[in-house]
């Protein structure tokens, strides 16, 4: 869950959907005590050069809240880090499955998993159990053949 | 095909306990070599030539910043193979320029030392092609060790291509139990006090079905069979001891670790005609724990085995 930062001179929110709710009570307490906000909701990838401006105009003191599904929220943080803010200046919130990748320990292969224990392999068809050995290199975990 | 080798070459791997758990059981290693050149030495270069060749993504991996530590395994390893097995190879050095003549093998290689465009491939790779050991580099920095070159044709079952990069504790972390205690902590620490000069060694062990050397992570789905066609009748045969020796050796210059794995395998009839052998192994496997018997890749024919021990114990 998102926590409400004191003392922020300006609040950034954005989510990539109209019915996502997991910012509205932070948006009731920053109206409650006066704080200045905006709240975009970006639901075209396209709209990234328009994100670009808006975090690069924001002054030291702004804190970013960003919502919405991993993909998005990802994409999000890039572009906020590329304009300056830190882990430091925002907090995130992933709607709906979080994808991690997987590499087929038979044929090398990536596929994206998210909270199943067994995935077929799409490259080569092989069933692999997921697992939490870890490569930071590829960014991914090992997929292994289990015999039955 | 047939990788096992004479019973009176084989490296043992239990000491006096007939209980078997994970530790640090990295003894000196003297006399200081690093390979061992056996009766399978041009049978085994030609598997892992064969294998590096069709496989190049699974058997070899470096990063550019091991090129230094290559040269320097490559300088020790041609160094040793001349020194302990002069009828089989000679290494003649005349300043930078080296000539290295694989006798057993019928080949020779002049090169730079330390010119990587006089060799056709990386150092690391080159040497590994003259012995029957795989070779690991770990290089040292910030406290720790990681995984950054290597050639890999006879893995027990595991990934270099997967592996590449990580730190020493990460490479462990499929493992059960090897974080307990701090046992991957203590052997990293250990590891890393190793001096030049000064290796040291282990024995690691398995059962396997089959004698594959090439047991590799990724062709797992076809070796992995054999154990579901391990029987009462084949199990002397099909079943072997699987011994990996492996040495520790610190690189002066760049101060990385190279790693060197020779594998052994003998099948369980083989071993088992050596009595002591059959009582202490016998002990072993009764008492191992689910959680290794399991993470070796045993317990689909742990019951089998152990029967079949059993009946020869009878038998003496
Ligand atoms: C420094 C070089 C070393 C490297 C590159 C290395 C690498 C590996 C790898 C890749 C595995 C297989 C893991 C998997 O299932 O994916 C393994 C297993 C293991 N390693 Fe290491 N290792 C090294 C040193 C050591 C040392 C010094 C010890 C102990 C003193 C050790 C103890 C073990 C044990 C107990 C296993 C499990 C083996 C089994 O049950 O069959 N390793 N190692
Ligand atoms: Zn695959």
């Amino acid at each position: 869950m998102f926590s409400y930062v004191e003392g922020k001179r300006k609040l950034l929110f954005c989510t990539d959907s109209e019915v996502d709710r997991n910012l509205y009570i932070l948006v009731r307490q920053a109206l409650d005590e006066n704080v200045t906000f905006e709240f975009h909701i970006l639901e075209e990838e396209s709209e990234e050069s328009f994100v670009n401006q808006w975090f690069h105009k924001q002054k030291m003191g702004a804190y970013l809240y960003i919502s919405g599904k991993e993909d998005f929220v990802k994409r999000i943080k890039d572009v906020a880090m590329m304009a300056g803010f830190t882990e430091h200046d925002m907090q995130s919130l992933i709607n709906g499955p979080v994808k991690k990748k997987l590499i087929c320990c038979t044929c090398h292969g990536v596929n994206e998993v998210s909270d199943q224990t067994h995935v077929v392999c799409v490259h080569c068809g092989q069933e692999l159990e997921v697992s939490d050995h870890y490569s930071r290199r590829l960014d991914a975990y090992l997929g292994y053949v289990t015999i039955k | 095909m047939a990788s096992t080798e004479k019973i009176s070459a084989f490296p043992y791997p239990f000491v006096e306990n007939n209980v078997y758990r994970y530790s640090n059981n990295a003894i000196p290693l003297n006399p200081p070599i690093a390979i061992e050149v056996t009766d399978s030495y041009i049978e085994e270069l030609n598997l892992k030539r064969g294998l590096l060749k069709m496989h190049p993504k699974r058997c070899f991996h470096s990063e550019p910043h091991t090129m230094d530590a290559q040269w320097e395994a490559l300088d020790l390893i041609l160094n040793q193979l001349a020194e302990y097995y002069p009828e089989k190879f000679k290494l003649v050095t005349n300043g930078g320029h080296w000539i290295f003549n694989n006798l057993h093998k019928g080949e020779k290689q002049s090169f730079t030392f330390g010119d990587p465009t006089t060799l056709d491939r990386e150092p690391l790779d080159f040497v590994g092609r003259h012995v029957q050991e795989d070779l690991i580099l770990m290089m040292q920095r910030d406290g720790d060790l990681f995984l950054d070159a290597g050639q890999l044709c006879f893995p027990a079952n595991w990934s270099l291509y997967f592996d590449a990069g990580m730190s020493f504790k990460e490479i462990h972390t499929p493992i059960p139990g090897f974080q307990s205690a701090s046992l991957d902590e203590r052997i990293l620490q250990f590891l890393m006090r190793i001096e030049a000069g000064s290796p040291w060694w282990r024995k690691n062990w398995s059962l396997m079905a089959g004698n594959r050397l090439d047991t590799s992570l990724e062709t797992f789905a076809e070796w992995g069979q054999a154990r579901k066609k391990v029987t009462k009748e084949n199990v002397g045969e099909l079943v072997h001891l699987r011994v990996e020796v492996q040495k520790l050796f610190r690189l002066p210059k760049s101060n990385g670790i190279l790693f060197t794995i020779h594998t052994h395998m003998l099948p369980l009839e083989q071993f088992i005609k050596h009595t002591p052998w059959l009582e202490q192994f016998s002990s072993i496997l009764q008492e191992l724990p689910d959680f290794i018997a399991d993470y070796k890749g045993i317990s689909l024919y742990r019951e089998v085995v152990l029967e079949y021990l059993e009946k020869e114990l009878e038998k003496r």
